[in-house]
Formats: structure tokens, sequence, C-alpha cells
């Protein structure tokens, strides 16, 4: 969360975190669902939307601290 | 990404129309998420080519960096990625799927 607010300071957030209900996975990392609305996203492709939260978040996805994420993306107007 | 790998999975995505970078396989998906997946391209119609990663490490590392995309699965069209599970759980949602995948 902090990360993506460090990266995108002017984005809308909101984070479940549903790693609880993977126990049956074995627990192993978490699995976190970002919604994250920015003007970033303006213009961009869906790919090249989740592609940016994906290397915001790389260090953990690579680490194996996220397990699986599910991001949606959309994109703020000025109005 | 050495050449080698590069071009087997230049020819994999370009195998099919629509292919999927999978855990396990359509009758048999070792991941939710690729289940999810399957799920949602057998809703469409479509009919597409799929690789199960759990069997080749190479090719499962190798996509990750090939679509510049760190999880499976890994939906292409075309060639083109179009994204993971949640992206066609949107456009399914948003009834663009089959207008992606120009079925419509």
């Amino acid at each position: 969360m902090n990360k993506i607010r460090e990266a995108l300071p002017e984005s809308i957030i909101t984070i479940d975190d549903f790693s609880s209900k993977h126990y049956e996975h074995g627990g192993h990392g978490a699995h976190i669902q970002v919604i994250v609305y920015d003007k970033i996203f303006n213009k961009k492709s869906l790919p090249e939307q989740h592609k940016i939260i994906y290397k915001i978040l790389s260090k953990e996805l690579s680490n194996g601290e996220l397990h699986a994420l599910r991001i949606k993306t959309g994109s703020l107007t000025n109005e | 990404m050495n050449k080698r790998l590069k071009k087997h999975i230049d020819e994999l995505v370009n195998k099919n129309k629509v292919f999927l970078f999978m855990k396990g396989t359509p009758n048999e998906p070792k991941c939710g998420f690729s289940a999810k997946a399957v799920s949602i391209l057998n809703n469409t119609g479509v009919e597409f080519g799929y690789f199960n990663v759990l069997e080749n490490q190479e090719v499962r590392e190798g996509i990750k960096e090939y679509g510049n995309w760190p999880t499976i699965p890994q939906i292409y069209f075309k060639g083109n990625l179009i994204g993971g599970c949640d992206i066609l759980m949107e456009l399914e949602e948003n009834k663009e799927l089959k207008k992606t995948l120009e079925l419509e």
C-alpha cells in the first residue's frame, strides 16, 4: 500500500488482503487485491496499466512476499 | 533471454490465434487463476492453444521476461499479450472480451 502510495501519490487505492481464505495453499505469501485509480492510467491499455503496478511491487512479487496479486486499475479525470 | 528460448516462445504464441500459458492443463488446472482463465476462454467458445509451464521450468521463467509480466497465466492474442486472469475477467465483465478476441 505504502509503495503504491509513494509511487502514485495522487491515486485512489483500495487494498483487500484475502490471505486467510487461501490457507489451503499452505500459507505461503500474501494474497492481495489492489484497486488503483490514477491519472497515470489515462489512455493506457489494460496490460500497460497492470504492468505499472507489477513494476511497483516487483520486489515483493519476486521474493515470494506476495504470492498472489489481483489488480484492478482505472483512470481518473481532472473533473 | 537467449535467442533459442525467445524463438521457442515466439513460435508458441503464434501457434494459435489465442494462446494461454498456464499451470496445469485446461482439463486439470493446477492453480485457481489458471482455472479461471480457462473457464473464461471456454465461455467464449474460442479455440486456444496452451502451454503447461509446470512441465518446463525454462519457459516458466522465460515467459515472465518475454511478456514483461511477472505472473501466470498469461493470455496472448495474435502474438501479443492481452494480460493475465484479472484482465480477462475485466474484459468479460465489460463485454469486451469477444471483441478483443475478434469473435464478433
